[in-house]
């Protein structure tokens, strides 16, 4: 659309603005349409009321920076020719796609609530029905996931590796679902990686450090040389897909380029950081990274360029999220405790005292039962549903963050979850701040 | 979009009366700096909202060209 000085930009008053380092965020309150501008792009903007033709625009600033009429009139014309490109202000808006019935994807087996391990974050101690998930449920249920659309699925526990027959049981559904297996890696032996290695599994083992000395007060003593031993036995054997999880609190924080580097060392492919959640558990104990500090550990992970992958994991932040991607999908990913009851996702597993709140209903109903349907509906509006979320300029990507958090924290889905101040600092910084190994965004 | 000009010129520079505030405003072109996410998506790399282990899931997304 060509612009000229009778044309005028729609009312600008309801947008939100945040500046930060002389760039403005524009996005609608209504829908997830957005852009950045700098400063006299965010001037012109705000002198948008709806009525105000684009002539009047030229000469207020004109007035204000005695720049010449025809040269700011050309510039104002072009930019507002280009604002309504965008598409900012179309009516037809495109709004964040709403949940599909989904097929599963990644559903999560917690085959034991045994661990070798004590880590004092652990956000599953006293979450997790006692005793190991019989063999012949476990092989029964991943069937059924797999008739339900189900890629992958992932083992966990407790630590899977206390169990005698978990090559057995990982042998069971071998050619049915290829399977990642969640562990600290400590108890791995020579021959079970050589038997790992024939099977169609992937293996993540957790670590919290680069050193004996980070490694100990987070996951115990002789933790760190048995997890570095179980890694490299893997690798000897072949294993197909190894990778590196760390939980991230204040204690490790400083250990992310050390622990980049072992994985390099190591020849892992992926190392995935994730700031611990605070535990609901009160005996256990974890030193969360403030806002502040996750937006330095987002800094750290981002600035390393190399070999290796290395990632951030935070709720309501990252790709999926700024693609406009309903991220939460309860029933998607459902989660398989060892008594075989099943979850609509791990957030939810990991709550105390939710068998009133939380809908468990069988796999095939995760799908799409009324029960779990309810709750993907209460759980995708909460963005507009919490007063101060309705107001955030970040809420179209964040979505309200997530609600099983929220819930677990607060006992109910309308409330923030912990993170929110750390998600507002992250998309601050990814949409107005260029230098990505700047510190603008750190007070 | 159009190029940037990267034409800038102080207050100072024009004859009349300013104020002492605008005389430290420059006149810089209005543009958009951004309005696509795929920039954005290249900086966060494969950076989750949700639970997102490893390589599994990223090589399902390539298979069904998306976002799970």
């Amino acid at each position: 659309m060509r612009c000229d000085s009778s044309t005028w930009l729609p009312n600008c008053e309801q947008v939100s603005i945040v500046s930060r380092n002389g760039r403005h965020f524009i996005a609608r309150r209504d829908s997830a349409e957005w852009l950045t501008v700098n400063e006299l792009g965010a001037e012109v903007l705000k002198l948008s009321d709806g009525h105000r033709p684009l002539g009047n625009i030229v000469r207020t600033l004109c007035r204000t920076y005695g720049s010449s009429e025809d040269e700011v009139e050309q510039d104002v014309f072009s930019f507002a020719e280009d604002v309504l490109a965008t598409g900012l202000f179309n009516d037809a808006r495109i709004d964040i796609a709403e949940p599909p019935c989904p097929s599963m994807l990644r559903p999560q087996f917690y085959v034991t609530a045994k661990c070798n391990l004590s880590c004092p974050y652990c956000s599953v101690r006293g979450c997790l029905p006692e005793g190991d998930m019989p063999a012949d449920v476990f092989k029964n249920l991943v069937r059924r996931c797999a008739s339900l659309g189900a890629q992958y699925v992932e083992i966990t526990g407790g630590e899977p590796f206390v169990r005698d027959d978990l090559l057995s049981i990982l042998g069971s559904i071998n050619g049915v679902l290829p399977a990642q297996v969640l562990t600290n890696g400590t108890l791995i032996t020579r021959d079970q990686a050589r038997t790992l290695a024939q099977l169609d599994v992937a293996i993540q083992v957790s670590l919290d450090g680069a050193s004996k000395e980070v490694n100990r007060p987070l996951r115990g003593e002789g933790s760190f040389e048995a997890a570095l031993g179980g890694i490299r036995l893997l690798q000897d054997s072949g294993v197909r897909e190894i990778s590196i999880a760390v939980t991230i609190q204040r204690t490790n924080a400083d250990d992310v380029e050390n622990i980049i580097a072992l994985a390099e060392r190591e020849r892992v492919d992926l190392v995935t950081f994730r700031p611990v959640v605070p535990p609901s558990d009160p005996t256990s104990f974890a030193s969360p990274l403030d806002a502040n500090g996750i937006l330095k550990l987002s800094r750290r992970v981002y600035s390393y360029r190399g070999p290796v992958k290395a990632t951030l994991v935070l709720y309501g932040f990252g790709r999926d999220a700024l693609s406009g991607e309903r991220w939460c999908v309860p029933g998607r990913s459902p989660c398989i405790v060892p008594d075989g009851s099943v979850f609509p996702c791990q957030g939810f597993a990991e709550c105390f005292d939710v068998d009133k709140e939380i809908p468990r209903v069988s796999l095939e109903d995760q799908i799409s039962s009324e029960a779990i349907i309810g709750l993907r509906q209460s759980c995708s509006g909460r963005a507009e549903r919490i007063e101060e979320c309705s107001i955030c300029p970040w809420k179209h990507f964040c979505q309200g963050g997530c609600p099983a958090l929220a819930y677990r924290e607060h006992r109910t889905f309308t409330a923030k979850d912990s993170f929110c101040e750390a998600r507002k600092r992250l998309y601050e910084d990814l949409f107005l701040y260029e230098d990505e190994h700047g510190t603008g965004n750190l007070e | 979009m159009s190029k940037d000009k990267n034409e800038t010129r102080t207050a100072g520079e024009i004859e009349g009366p300013l104020d002492s505030a605008r005389r430290t405003r420059k006149y810089v072109r209005p543009k958009i700096i951004s309005c696509s996410a795929e920039e954005l998506l290249s900086r966060v790399g494969s950076a989750r909202a949700c639970s997102g282990h490893g390589e599994l899931l990223e090589e399902w997304e390539r298979r069904e060209g998306g976002s799970p």
